[in-house]
């Protein structure tokens, strides 16, 4: 990106409202797998595709493991074990704060509607700036203040049939290959949402038509820039994840089946990933009062 | 020769036994804060200068004096003891990309003399307040230039160099003279990526010196790259170590690229490094903003550590420190006793990528001799028609079937020796699983083995010199193999030829030894006789002694001649059997065990192919001992006749070449095998046929699998198998086991169990990850550990439940999300509760180790340790259950989980929040 456009709030969606996506076909996604995880997860450092050159018996190994996970790949797609399914939903907000208000999408019908907030979207903001010049920033920075502006949210899985697949393999006593199939399910999960977030820019939120424009970040909830992993919570109730798709939460807020990913898309052209860190007192108890959370709960999720 | 030292030697020794000594810290940070304009760096003498140089900051001390005085001073000011030049980069090869190669000598001799006019300003300015001097010393420093001597920046070539041992020593060369000329004390050889470049560096120094007639201290500093705890060329700390042990340098260190807390592990490997040792760290590992973040008052905290552990006795800092670092760290050093120098060791050091100590307990050393023109047709064709990457396999062959040490040899009419020794060796060192080994650069002409000393990273041994050609040639050449920091092999071999019996034998040994010891100081741990290996059984009256005096000659060498070593190439003994392998093979078989005996250390053989000993039938055996110890007049003939019995029988080893020759081994090695290579094809076929052999199915699996597995958990450990290797492994144990299970059963004879340990798993209630999970349980399996896998989202009470029923020696907890660990801490607390006392590991991408020791170890009466990866459980829970290490392992873990807290402590006392109102007011303004 040359140039930043400028911006005033995020334009309305193609599509508002909330979409969902089933048995995607999962060899569109092999040309999202960034093979430079795969190897992490066997305890392989080094980048793809480096790791696989070389005469030395690390190379020599990453050769085979490469082999073996690319095998695994092609039969899991031949014979369509895994199932990826998406949800995602464009909803307009106001931002109040370090919060923003969940409003209902404008109807297509004309008629009047309420302006009554449906949901409210928490995020937290940095007290330990990296600089004497440097912000405090907050996701809740990308959201115009003044006026409506528009977030989108997603879930993801291609967890579907992975349980049951890699059980097979122990069962019979061959773990090598259920970590196989469970470390390609980890990478196609992650594909899949490289891809979505492409066809968000492009198609279902259309704000970066151009496929060479790619600006706009996808934090998920439990991460560094929005650590509070009950925001996901939010999440299921406007996007109806379990209803839609059936990934359901634990009560430590994981999601089920394992290889699943959600978040939030946020369209602005200076929005960038960064990490919250260490959070005041005073912030934990304003952020308590935002949730209706007492102290202690608080705590609870937002300090290790 | 050893040169009498320089008096800056003499002061910086008597400096060096009273206490630690502090160094400067960074100066090129400083220079940063200067914000120096490209005009700066030319000042009036470059103002016309062709490229820009800004940036070269070494230019500095030509075009801006005054300034890089400052900065010295600064540290003067802060209380270093030593202050680097700024010459990192001043040699030609390191100027010339700003086209300034010209200027090295006066850039080396302009920065040394800024530094002496900064002490000398000290001195002044103390003098003048009445206050009385410490000796303050100019090192110069000395960059590791930006290409390196042993790796080729060419993927495609990887017998290329950018630059040649000779081409870094005329640079070098350069560079210590101006120095030298500008007034430094100390010359130090620093950021060592290449320990190639490094010799090259000690080279030049040590000539240099020479031609002054006075030794100037040489300190040395390596470079660990990463947490792959090896220097960019793939040197180990204590290879790096071995490497330079045999040259006179000062002191032997690390900096750069790692913090502090990295830098502990590589100290303690050089702990019995027999000079002084130095660090100096970055401030911490770079920040995203590639800047550095560490306080000056953790460093000088882990400082004060390491002084107070004994490990160093010069300290300092590197990237990202200023004299604030030095102070706080002369305060963190006052009163500290520096490190005792431990005596030279008396082992031969020797290292490739690796180390190789030989002890006196050390087995005999195997030198794979296969790499050899004229002792091997194969790899003679290679070379002769320039397969050299076919060429490179035999020796990766060798080295894997057990080779310890590497023997080239290119002597051959038909090629330019030199020449290809250099580009083979260059090949050979892009190898990783040759490159490991020490080299042994094997031949006749001198040219040769001078030109393959400089090609090797590691110390190697040179093989061989004589006094052939009388005493000053042959001191000469040792003075140049010393020089080039190698060990190496004197032949027995004297101006009236080569000596072939007992008298001659030890006559021209003793000779040479004190030649080396007396006259030149070589370390005698360093020296290798070879008393010749010459052939019996040839029928010749004058020839049947010949194996017998050897032996008696390795005697007397290794009882009359202290340190050194024996060593000897076999398949001269009897070449009288030509053509028949089987007899040919047990002779050398039973030479090597009774010359073994006698102190022979180092043996020429083919590695992987000699029968044991104990295994040769008996009759054979006294055969061919009545040969060897000349027992009787026909043993000979006797030999000859048993060995046309035999000739048929099938001999060990042989060409590797066919990728399932390992089928033709008896079945237990079929199994193990199949093990260590995680081929699951046929291992229950052969698991079957073993079973069918012997009468108690678990015997099958504490032999040979078992054999397997410690194999492949050692090699893991040493981080010479990687990940999905173990996971193979572990799986043809499955399926070996599965096999074997109903016969168990039915034998009813699960009842002794012959696990290390008992280990129960389980990702923590709420959380769902299990991989890393399950890498750790397959890769513990893997180990001998028995493993209760518990699965994920497990209760707190259904592991507790689980202790009380396995009694395991260890729980080990994971989880991804924050939420897990307090779950984790539950589990701690829960163990409190009900009276365990099994400890816990902690791990999965949550944890950390700060948040084990502060959080989870408190609230638990037995260890909590926590484990970043695979590789390091196995080794926590194994320090753990084994008796010999645990107690040192608990007090190791205890003071670090301290340190941690004590350190999580000042960290949160640190690190201020600002209010949220001011957080809110300095959001992003983006609308």
């Amino acid at each position: 990106m040359n140039e930043t456009p400028k911006w005033l709030h995020s334009p309305t969606p193609r599509y508002p409202g909330v979409t969902t996506l089933k048995a995607i076909p999962l060899a569109e996604l092999v040309p999202f797998i960034d093979w430079s995880f795969f190897f992490r997860a066997w305890e392989m450092k080094g980048r793809y595709p480096e790791i696989l050159q070389g005469t030395d018996t690390k190379a020599e190994e990453a050769r085979k493991l490469y082999a073996d996970g690319q095998a695994m790949l092609q039969k899991i797609i031949a014979e369509n074990l895994f199932e990826a399914r998406a949800v995602i939903g464009f909803f307009p907000v106001q931002r109040k704060g370090d919060s923003l208000d969940v409003l209902p999408l404008p109807c297509n019908c004309g008629l009047p509607h309420s302006e009554n907030p449906i949901a409210k979207l928490h995020f937290l903001r940095q007290q330990i700036p990296l600089s004497a010049e440097a912000p405090c920033r907050s996701l809740a920075d990308y959201f115009n203040p003044h006026e409506k502006d528009w977030i989108g949210l997603f879930a993801l899985s291609v967890g579907f049939g992975v349980d049951s697949f890699c059980a097979q393999f122990r069962n019979a006593g061959d773990s090598y290959s259920a970590i196989l199939a469970q470390s390609i399910a980890d990478r196609l999960t992650e594909a899949f949402a490289e891809k979505l977030h492409a066809e968000v820019r492009q198609k279902y939120w259309g704000y970066a038509p151009d496929s060479a424009t790619k600006f706009g970040i996808r934090p998920a909830p439990g991460y560094p820039g929005c650590p509070d992993h009950t925001e996901k919570g939010t999440l299921w109730q406007l996007l109806q994840v379990e209803e839609r798709i059936g990934i359901r939460l634990t009560e430590s807020y994981m999601m089920l089946p394992v290889s699943s990913i959600c978040g939030y898309y946020m369209a602005h052209p200076k929005s960038t990933y960064f990490s919250v860190g260490k959070l005041g007192e005073d912030q934990i108890r304003d952020y308590a009062v935002r949730k209706g959370w007492d102290e202690a709960t608080a705590h609870k999720w937002l300090v290790r | 020769m050893q040169l009498p030292f320089s008096q800056s030697y003499i002061d910086l020794q008597a400096a060096c036994d009273n206490r630690i000594l502090l160094l400067d810290g960074a100066f090129g940070t400083m220079v940063q804060r200067l914000h120096l304009a490209e005009s700066d760096f030319r000042g009036e003498i470059l103002k016309n200068h062709p490229v820009d140089l800004k940036g070269n900051n070494d230019v500095l001390c030509l075009t801006a004096p005054e300034k890089v005085a400052s900065i010295h001073t600064a540290y003067l000011d802060a209380g270093a003891d030593i202050i680097e030049t700024n010459t990192f980069s001043s040699t030609s090869i390191g100027q010339a990309e700003y086209h300034l190669a010209d200027y090295a000598y006066e850039l080396s001799k302009a920065g040394a003399s800024v530094a002496k006019g900064a002490v000398n300003a000290c001195y002044a300015k103390e003098k003048q307040a009445g206050v009385e001097s410490r000796r303050r010393f100019v090192m110069g420093s000395m960059g590791p230039t930006s290409k390196t001597a042993s790796m080729s920046p060419d993927v495609a070539d990887p017998a290329f160099r950018a630059v040649t041992f000779q081409n870094l020593v005329k640079a070098y060369h350069e560079q210590v003279r101006g120095l030298l000329d500008g007034g430094a004390d100390i010359l130090l050889v620093e950021t060592v990526f290449d320990t190639l470049n490094c010799k090259a560096a000690i080279f030049a120094i040590q000539e240099e010196c020479e031609a002054r007639g006075e030794l100037f201290p040489i300190c040395v500093s390596g470079t660990i790259t990463d947490a792959s705890g090896r220097l960019l060329s793939g040197q180990t700390a204590k290879a790096f170590l071995y490497s330079l042990s045999s040259f006179p340098i000062f002191s032997i260190g690390f900096n750069c690229a790692l913090g502090a807390k990295d830098m502990l592990p590589h100290l303690e490997d050089i702990r019995t490094a027999p000079m002084r040792v130095s660090v100096h760290p970055n401030a911490g590992l770079p920040n995203q903003f590639g800047g550095y973040d560490e306080t000056p008052e953790k460093m000088a905290e882990w400082i004060a550590t390491f002084a107070e552990e004994g490990l160093v006795n010069i300290v300092g800092g590197c990237c990202g420190t200023n004299p604030d670092t030095i102070r706080a760290m002369n305060l963190a050093i006052q009163g500290k006793r520096p490190r005792m120098i431990p005596p030279r060791s008396p082992h031969c050091w020797l290292s490739g990528l690796e180390p190789l100590e030989v002890t006196p307990d050390s087995r005999f050393v195997n030198i794979g001799e296969r790499m050899n023109i004229a002792g091997s047709l194969k790899f003679a064709r290679l070379i002769r028609e320039e397969k050299f990457s076919e060429a490179v396999s035999i020796g990766v062959q060798q080295a894997e079937s057990g080779a310890q040490v590497i023997d080239v040899n290119l002597d051959d009419g038909m090629i330019d020796s030199k020449a290809t020794m250099v580009h083979f060796l260059n090949l050979l060192m892009s190898e990783p699983s040759v490159a490991r080994c020490p080299m042994m650069i094997d031949s006749s002409r001198w040219e040769v083995l001078e030109a393959g000393m400089e090609c090797v990273q590691g110390k190697g041994i040179v093989n061989s010199i004589s006094l052939k050609e009388g005493e000053p040639a042959f001191l000469k050449k040792a003075e140049a193999i010393r020089r080039r920091g190698f060990a190496l092999v004197c032949m027995a071999f004297d101006e009236n030829g080569q000596a072939n019996t007992y008298e001659h034998r030890i006559e021209v040994c003793t000779r040479m030894y004190h030649l080396l010891v007396d006259k030149l100081e070589f370390p005698p741990e360093e020296i290798l006789f070879d008393p010749n290996i010459l052939t019996i059984g040839t029928g010749m009256v004058e020839h049947a002694n010949y194996a017998k005096d050897y032996i008696e000659t390795c005697r007397y060498i290794r009882t009359h001649l202290p340190h050194a070593h024996v060593v000897g190439g076999v398949s001269n003994l009897s070449f009288a059997f030509k053509g028949n392998n089987a007899i040919r093979e047990s002779m050398h078989s039973c030479f090597l065990y009774h010359a073994g005996k006698a102190g022979m250390d180092f043996g020429l053989v083919n590695a992987g192919v000699l029968p044991v000993y104990e295994d040769i039938p008996l009759e054979e055996r006294e055969l061919i001992e009545d040969l060897i110890f000349n027992r009787s007049e026909d043993a000979t003939d006797k030999l000859l006749a048993y060995a046309e019995k035999i000739k048929g029988r099938k001999t060990e080893g042989k060409d590797q070449a066919d990728l399932l020759a390992w089928r033709g081994g008896s079945v237990q090695d079929r199994i193990r095998h199949a093990m260590i290579k995680g081929v699951d094809e046929f291992v229950e076929a052969d698991v079957e046929e073993l079973r069918q052999q012997i009468e108690n199915p678990v015997e099958v699996i504490e032999g040979p699998l078992m054999d397997g597995m410690n194999a492949v958990g050692k090699l893991f450990g040493e981080g010479k198998m990687f990940l999905p290797q173990v996971v193979k492994s572990a799986r043809v144990m499955k399926r070996a086991v599965a096999v074997l299970l109903p016969y168990i059963e039915a034998q009813q004879k699960q009842g002794e169990s012959s696990k290390a340990g008992k280990i129960v798993m389980a990702t923590v209630k709420g959380d769902v990850h299990d991989i890393g999970k399950n890498i750790v349980s397959v890769v513990l399996a893997c180990n001998n550990y028995e493993v209760i896998d518990l699965g994920v989202m497990v209760p707190c009470e259904k592991i507790v439940e689980a202790v009380k029923t396995h009694k395991p020696d260890l729980v080990g907890l994971s989880g991804l999300i924050t939420p897990s660990l307090d779950e984790m801490i539950l589990v701690a607390k829960a163990f409190r509760r009900e009276g365990l006392n099994t400890p816990l590991m902690i791990g999965g991408a949550a944890a950390s180790s700060i948040h084990t020791a502060v959080k989870i170890a408190p609230e638990l009466d037995a260890p909590v340790i926590y484990a970043s990866d695979a590789g390091q459980s196995v080794s926590m829970v194994e320090q753990w259950v084994n008796p010999k290490k645990r107690d040192g392992f608990l007090r190791e873990l205890k003071t670090h989980q301290e340190f941690l807290r004590k350190d999580h402590q000042k960290a949160i006392a640190a690190t201020e929040t600002v209010s949220l109102t001011e957080a809110q007011s300095r959001g992003e303004a983006l609308f």
